[in-house]
Parts: C-alpha cells; structure tokens; sequence
C-alpha cells in the first residue's frame, strides 16, 4: 500500500469517530444533562415560559435532529448562540483564538525546546549524580498541584515582588507581551516536568539499542552518536509526542488564562461552565475533538514520513 | 609464524551489581595472528563476549570495568591509551560485528550512510562521491547485488543475511588488522550461516585480517578456527590449535562440547542417535563453588577439585596445547 | 505450568528488589500512614471536630494552631487531615473504576479481536478525541455536585491508557504455547483469559493502579476550582482554591498546608509507582 492509500483510508476512519463524539456529545449534553431551561430560569418559571425558551433553544425537536445539528456543526462550525452573551459562538472563537495562542504558543515552544535539551543531557550523563537529581526534581515537580504554581506564582513574582502584571490583556503585538511573560513563565515550569521524564525515556530506551554499541564499534565520539544517531531514532516519537499537543493549544489554557486574565479561549470555557452555557461547552468540545482527530490523523502520516520501517498495512 | 597482532594478557573484567561485585572475565590470555582465526567457545555467560567487548573497549563502565591485564595491539597496550585515540582504531584498525544484524544497524540511516559514516571518520580526506563509491565497492566485495541500489535502502528492506554481510562491509570498510565477529552467525537460517562463514573466510584470504570469533557453536569453529579458546565461568579452561583441540581434548568440558555437536563423534567417527549433553548448570557468577568451577558436572571430578587445592591453573600439557584441570583425559 | 512459576519468581524478585528500594519502601510506608489517617478520619476518630471555631478567623499557625485557622476558625490542620480522606478515598474509587473498565473491555477487545475489537478501538478513540477536562464537566453536569460525582468523573475518564495497554498485552499473550495448552485440556474463553491471561498482564495493572491514584488526587484540585469538586466539606482542592483569595491577605497557610500534603501522597506514589515499574516490569529493568 503506498502513502496515498493509507492517508486516504486513515481519513475515511474520521467520519467513526467524529459521529462517535458527537453521539457522546449529544448524549452528555442533550439527552443525561439536567434541563438548561431549568437552570436558565431558576425554579419558579411558568410552563409557558419553560416550553417558549425550549423553543427557542432547539430543545423541543426530536433527538434526532437534535444529534444530527451537533455532526453538522462538527463539519460547518456553526454552533449557533451562546446561551448567556447571545453572540455568535463561531465569533467568539476566532476572537479568542489569537489571545489563547499568544500564551500557549510560545509556552509551547520553548518548553518543549528547553526539555529536549534537558533530556539529551541527562540521558548522556545517565546514571550520574546529575540525571538522577533532574529526575527526581521533575517527579518533585509534578507532585505539586499545578493551581498552586499558579496561584503562588502570581502572588508572590506579579503581586509581592512586582515583577510582572497581576493581570489584564492588551490587545496586539507588542502591547500583549508584558501580560503573557508570567503566564509562559509558569506553563513552562509546568510542562518541564512531564516533558523531560517522557522524552528521557524516550532518549534512553534508544541509547541501549544495539546500533549505538556498534557505531562505537566505528569509532564514533558520543557527541556524535546522542546528536546523529540516538536523536533521530527518538526524534520518530518525539514528534509524534510534541504533535498531538498542538490541539489542545488551540483549546488554550483554562486555568491560567482565567487567573491572570486573558480574553482567551480557555477563560471563555471557564465561564460558560460556570453559567451553564450549553452551546459553547458544546462547541468548544466538538471543536477541539475535531482539532485532535485531524491532528492524529497527521501524526500518523508524519510517523510514516519520518521513520523508514513503518510498514504500511 | 605469522604477525602476532594482539596479545591479551591476564586480563580481568569486574562488573558491579546489586548483589556484588562479579568476576565475568577472570585472567584471560590469548594471542591473535594475522590471517588466522581463534575462536572462543564457550556457553552463554562464560565471558567471551565481555572479552570480545574489552578489546574494543566496550565494556560499558559503570557497571563493568576492566580491573587488570594488558591488550597490545601491535606492541601497545590499549588499556593504555586515551579515548581518542581509542576511537581512531576502532572501526579503523579493529573492527567488530554482532549477533543481530537486525538491531546492529541503525533504523532510520539508508545502509550507505551507514558505511559511508566510516569512511568519513577514519579517511577524511576522502570526497563525497569517494566515499560513495566506497561503500558501493564495498558492498560489491561482500557479495551483495545491484549495490547501487541497495545503498539508498534501509536496514529494514534487507534480509538478515544481507544485514549481516551490511555489517561485514561496514566493518571492513577500512581494512581492519582485525575482526572481530560476535556470534555472526547465531542469528541467522543455517544456509545463510554457511554462507556468511564462507565469505568471512574469503574476506580473510583476500584482506589478511586476523579474526576472533565468538561462538557457542563448535561447529562453527571447526570449520573456521585456526586456534580455539574455551572458556567457562570466566576462564579460559583449555586452549589449542584446532586440530588438537578436536583430536585429543583435555578438559571435560571440551569433551562434552564435543560429542555434544551433532553427526561428529570424535572417538568413533559415527554418526549417533542420540546427542549427549552435558549435565547440570553452568554455576551462578555470584556463587562459583571452592576449586574447580566444573565440579558439579563433571563425572570424574574427585576430592581434588572440590575445594583445598584452590581452581586448577591453565598449564601447558603439550606444545602450544594448554588445559586447566586436575584429571585431564590425557592423550 | 512454567508460566507460573516464572510469574512466582517475578513477583518475588520484584519484592525482594522493592524491598531493599529505601525510597521505595518509605514511600510505601507514606502511602499506608495517608491510608491510616483517611481510615481513622472516616470513622470520626481523628478531626471529627474541623467545623469547629477554634479561634479568631486566619490566625497565623502557632504553637496552638500548627497550622494556623482558616477564615471561620476552623483547624486548618484538621481540615487538612479530613481533605486526606477525600482525597484518598478519590484516588482509590477513581483507580478501581479505571481498572475495572480498563481491564474488561482491553482483555474482551485483545481476546476476541475481530468486531469486538474494532467496537473496542473504536469507543476509545472517540472518548480520546475529546479533551478529559470537557468530558470531566459534562459527567459532573450530569451527576450533580459532590464526591460521587467526583468519583465517576475521574473513573470515567482515566481508563483509556489501562485499556489500551491490556489490549496490546493479551493480544501478545493469547497465541502463546500456554494458551494453546489450556485449549488443548479443555479450558473455556473464560477461565484462558481470567486464569491464563491476565495474571500475566496484572503487573500493567499495579503499575496503572499508582499511577491514576496520584493523578486523580491533582485532578481533585482542578475540579474544585471549576466549582465542581466536592462540596459541604474540606477537600486540598477547596482548601488550595480558596487561597485564591487569601494569598493577597497574607494568608499562606491554607495553601501550604494542602500542597504540603497533597505533594508528599502524590511525590510517594510517583516514587513507588516508577519503583514498581523497575521492579515489575522486566522490559525497563536497569535503566
């Protein structure tokens, strides 16, 4: 089967799962969901007003319809109204995007830089003071509850020590970068953690293959084989690794965008779970389901570009 | 006499682990000739890989460290010498292949890079396109067909005697002094394996290399060896040409080895029904018995070897024919 | 037969190994003392009284108050010690859901493969395409506040790796000779996979066990500052959520006092579960 075939029968197997997510959507949010007119209207509404607003939301059609209006909204992006600010939800998205993104890009970048680097050097110094020491920092590290990194770092750098902005967001390249330093600062020190524990495994599973004993057996340096050989075997799942994380990027960062403020898509979430906004939970999760199938779909294309011995079947 | 290009003397690698320190190679010593062959037989754990590893320097440290001997190459001792210049000869002067051509080459490196990448570490002033027509060269010699192709594939697209002559290519590559092959063979259809043989011998005519090879395989051995080495636990138990060695082995446990090899009896020349084993386990490193380390299995093992008088010392019995046991069979 | 007695002596020297693992054994011995306070705070018999004003609203921890008051008076420490018994009976329900899930459907997908298998992939996959923090939302929408809601929440939505793993292991293991023996004497699918199978995958299990444990009690934190944790009754994720607010006062200990706690659980289930992965699974050994 040649490269063609395959991606082609790898995106046919989309349409499953897109109508299986929306069938656990529709069945989470339309079908078990206690009544959205009810929490709308709080407990004393009339009949009447109860059945006029579950017109108006689309309650009232058959299930069916119901189903089939989330797969198409999964294929259009229409996903309607927000319940609570009347706005278009697609709207409200592409605003959200951009401001997401200037947080969770550059975070993303540089943590996923910073552990690579980390990595190669603990695996090339492997069994030593110094690898052991990263390890158990990164264990350390994810043993703290990531609210509280937050939340002390806000306090203490933005807040005690004034270093940063506390909070806020301006729109615009340069104006945004003062409020996102912080931010980035702490989704690094999050990532780091997590990151270098699994591109470290990653790293030593390839360092004890036998290819490594025999370029030695060449006369290679071990510069030499970490960067040239070890690197682009492990590179095989490391991308496959770094890709399947760009879509949550796009479904941004729900806790820090809310604590320091930033009009992203993340803090929209937030506060449609907190008003019970049905239509945009709803299209936030259709759309970032949608965002991981596509980006699935080119991890495993990729797989078969990067590494000459996925045999396509 | 030929050459004597390495000689190995009372060489000993420790290795540490959770449950001590380990003895895997215990006072080895050998030589290697140019355009001859020794082997080192022996069964899995009994150190011939370790050995084979020290030479190259290899042992990867910690947990292993080579704790006494020399290893001349050419009159120097390796032990000796800086890393680099270690390196140097790696590849370069001494060469080595491995049981499993399979993992032995490199995943996502076509074959010809991977030969190419010698070239360009031991004979730098070469060009591009030189070393291109190299590694084609190369492949050529080891019998590999349309080599301009096969030099864009990888590993994966080869089979594993291909792989196998890949890695006799790459490890030829600069016309070692010496090579050595781990197990080469062990991994492979017996067809492939005679082939292989065949052509390492041819490469040996051709190139004049001494070769140690590795096996658990007295097969193996009797059709490539010039001089054999046996080792057990660590030691080297019995040593001799090859002739010598098959006609009137002295220890034991070469004896056992020997009637062990299917269709060749060496007493009667018959082919039996049934192959004898050697009885028992090979003892644990960790706790080897007093005296000699065959004791357990070995059928005329007396009073003697079992503690008291200390393990038995490599000796000479006959000319350039040495064994370390207390009862040896005798001519 | 042989299987067995490999799998005894692997379970063996997997103990001997933990057992002489210092940080591994005292990370044991955290988790049983964490176990033991839940235990004796479920049964009333420690912090039976943390809704109590004890004192003036955030006093500073003291030789009195070890870890200071909380805005009502109330014993932060006693608060934080009745958090340890949310938190770890999240953990454990969290853990088993995940288990049981994980290992019925990946042991059914692996053995029967076929339509089975494809219906298996296919519902993982769709529950993988949507982000857990979303999926964590709806189920608690669903539920209600409170710790059940807590509990099937995260059970539901951390039973994916489990199954995969289990799935790729009983497919390796179903046409081994020893399977094939089973069949040969008569066994049912049944009992091959239940008395065959999975006892030789179980150490993917244990291994999984720790590892949820620990990632339910973080997931706590996160869902009680969505305002969907647990309610009426202290929690770390209460306690870190509200510090939110008292930080800017100068009032750490709240927020201290739950990280502390939470990161030494959470630190000693890393420690043992990457100790019983060395141990138990022979693949990594020495690395």
């Amino acid at each position: 089967m040649n490269t063609w075939t395959y991606i082609a029968r790898r995106t046919l197997y989309v349409i499953p799962v897109i109508l299986g997510v929306c069938f656990l959507i529709f069945v989470l949010f339309n079908v078990f969901s206690p009544d959205p007119a009810m929490i709308m209207l709080g407990k004393h509404a009339t009949a009447k007003q109860m059945a006029e607003l579950r017109a108006e939301l689309g309650l009232d059609k058959p299930f069916f319809i119901q189903y089939l209006d989330i797969v198409k909204a999964s294929f259009t992006f229409d996903f309607g109204r927000s319940w609570s600010t009347k706005q278009e939800i697609f709207q409200m998205i592409k605003q959200g995007a951009i401001p997401s993104l200037t947080v969770t890009l550059p975070g993303f970048l540089l943590s996923t830089l910073i552990s690579i680097a980390i990595s190669l050097l603990v695996a090339f110094y492997r069994g030593k003071m110094i690898d052991k020491a990263v390890v158990f920092f990164c264990v350390a590290g994810m043993s703290i509850s990531s609210l509280a990194y937050i939340l002390f770092g806000q306090w203490f750098f933005a807040y005690k020590l004034g270093w940063f902005e506390i909070s806020g967001y301006e729109e615009g390249f340069p104006y945004f970068i003062p409020y996102i330093i912080l931010p980035v600062i702490i989704w690094v020190i999050l990532s780091i953690g997590p990151d270098v524990r699994f591109f470290r495994t990653i790293i030593l599973d390839e360092v004890y293959q036998d290819y490594v004993r025999t370029a030695r057996s060449k006369g290679l340096g071990e510069n030499h084989i970490m960067f040239k050989h070890v690197l682009k075997n492990a590179m095989v799942s490391i991308i496959t690794y770094v890709i399947i994380q760009l879509p949550f990027l796009i479904l941004g960062a729900l806790l820090l965008e809310s604590f320091f403020s930033i009009p992203g898509l993340g803090a929209m979430t937030l506060n449609a779970i907190n008003s019970s906004d049905f239509p945009v939970i709803r299209a936030m999760t259709v759309l970032s389901a949608v965002a991981y199938i596509i980006f699935s779909i080119l991890t495993d294309v990729l797989y078969t570009v990067v590494d000459p011995r996925v045999r396509l079947h | 006499m030929a050459e004597k290009l390495l000689e190995v003397r009372d060489l000993v690698v420790k290795f540490k682990t959770d449950r001590g320190l380990v003895t895997a190679v215990n006072n080895v010593s050998f030589d290697v000739f140019r355009g001859k062959t020794l082997g080192i037989v022996g069964e899995s754990g009994s150190g011939k890989s370790v050995t084979a590893l020290s030479i190259m320097r290899l042992i990867p440290n910690p947990p292993g460290q080579i704790a006494g001997g020399t290893i001349s190459f050419k009159g120097k001792n390796l032990l000796d010498i800086p890393l680099d210049n270690m390196r140097s000869i790696r590849g370069n002067k001494i060469a080595m292949i491995f049981q499993e051509p399979m993992t032995s080459l490199n995943p996502v490196f076509t074959v010809g890079n991977q030969i190419e990448e010698v070239f360009k570490l031991h004979q730098s002033e070469l060009s591009k396109a030189d070393r291109k027509n190299k590694a084609i060269e190369m492949l050529k010699l080891v019998g590999i067909p349309s080599p301009e192709k096969r030099i864009n594939e990888y590993p994966h697209q080869l089979s594993g005697g291909m792989r196998q002559r890949v890695m006799i290519a790459m490890s030829l590559a600069c016309q070692p002094d010496i090579l050595i092959a781990d197990e080469p063979t062990t991994a492979l259809d017996v067809t492939i394996q005679a082939q292989i043989l065949e052509l390492m011998k041819k490469l040996q005519d051709e190139l004049g290399m001494g070769i140690i090879m590795i096996t658990h395989d007295l097969g193996v051995v009797a059709e490539t060896c010039d001089d054999v080495a046996v080792m057990y636990c660590g030691n080297i138990v019995e040593t001799a040409d090859v002739k010598t060695l098959f006609g009137h082995p002295q220890h034991p446990y070469t004896k056992g080895l020997i009637e062990s090899i299917p269709s060749f009896d060496s007493t009667t020349g018959i082919k039996k029904e049934r192959l004898p084993t050697i009885e028992g386990m090979v003892p644990s490193l960790f706790d080897l018995p007093k005296g000699c380390n065959f004791q357990d299995r070995c059928k005329s093992a007396s009073d003697k070897c079992r503690g008291g008088n200390g393990e038995p010392i490599l000796a000479e019995i006959a000319s350039g024919h040495q064994v370390s046991c207390f009862h040896p069979m005798n001519y | 037969m042989s299987t067995v007695v490999k799998s005894k002596s692997l379970w063996k020297h997997a103990f001997e190994q933990l057992v002489s693992d210092r940080m591994a054994l005292m990370s044991l011995l955290i988790v049983i003392i964490y176990s033991l306070v839940a235990v004796l705070s479920a049964t009333g018999l420690l912090a039976g009284n943390w809704a109590d004003e004890m004192g003036p609203s955030y006093a500073a921890p003291s030789g009195e108050f070890l870890f200071g008051l909380d805005i009502f008076g109330r014993s932060v420490l006693a608060k934080t010690i009745k958090g340890t018994e949310v938190a770890m009976s999240v953990g454990l329900v969290t853990a088993l859901i995940s288990a049981v899930i994980g290992i019925v459907l990946g042991a059914v997908a692996g053995y029967f493969g076929g339509k089975v298998d494809e219906f298996v992939v296919w519902f993982y996959t769709t529950f993988t395409s949507i982000p857990s923090i979303m999926l964590l939302i709806a189920i608690t929408f669903i539920m209600g506040k409170g710790l059940v809601a807590v509990y099937l929440a995260l059970g539901l939505t951390s039973w994916v790796s489990l199954c995969r793993l289990i799935r790729g292991e009983v497919i390796r293991h179903k046409d081994r000779e020893y399977v094939h023996a089973a069949t040969a004497i008569g066994g049912n699918d049944f009992r091959k996979l239940f008395k065959h199978i999975l006892p030789n995958v179980l150490h993917i299990v244990i291994i999984n066990f720790s590892l949820t444990f620990q990632t339910a009690i973080k997931s706590e934190v996160i869902l009680s500052y969505l305002g969907l944790g647990v309610q009426g009754r202290p929690s770390w994720g209460t306690m870190i959520d509200d510090a939110k607010l008292e930080l800017a006062r100068g009032v750490w200990w709240q927020l201290a006092a739950a990280t502390l706690a939470m990161f030494v659980v959470v630190l000693a289930f890393n420690i043992l579960g990457d100790a019983l992965r060395d141990s138990l699974d022979p693949k990594l050994k020495g690395k």
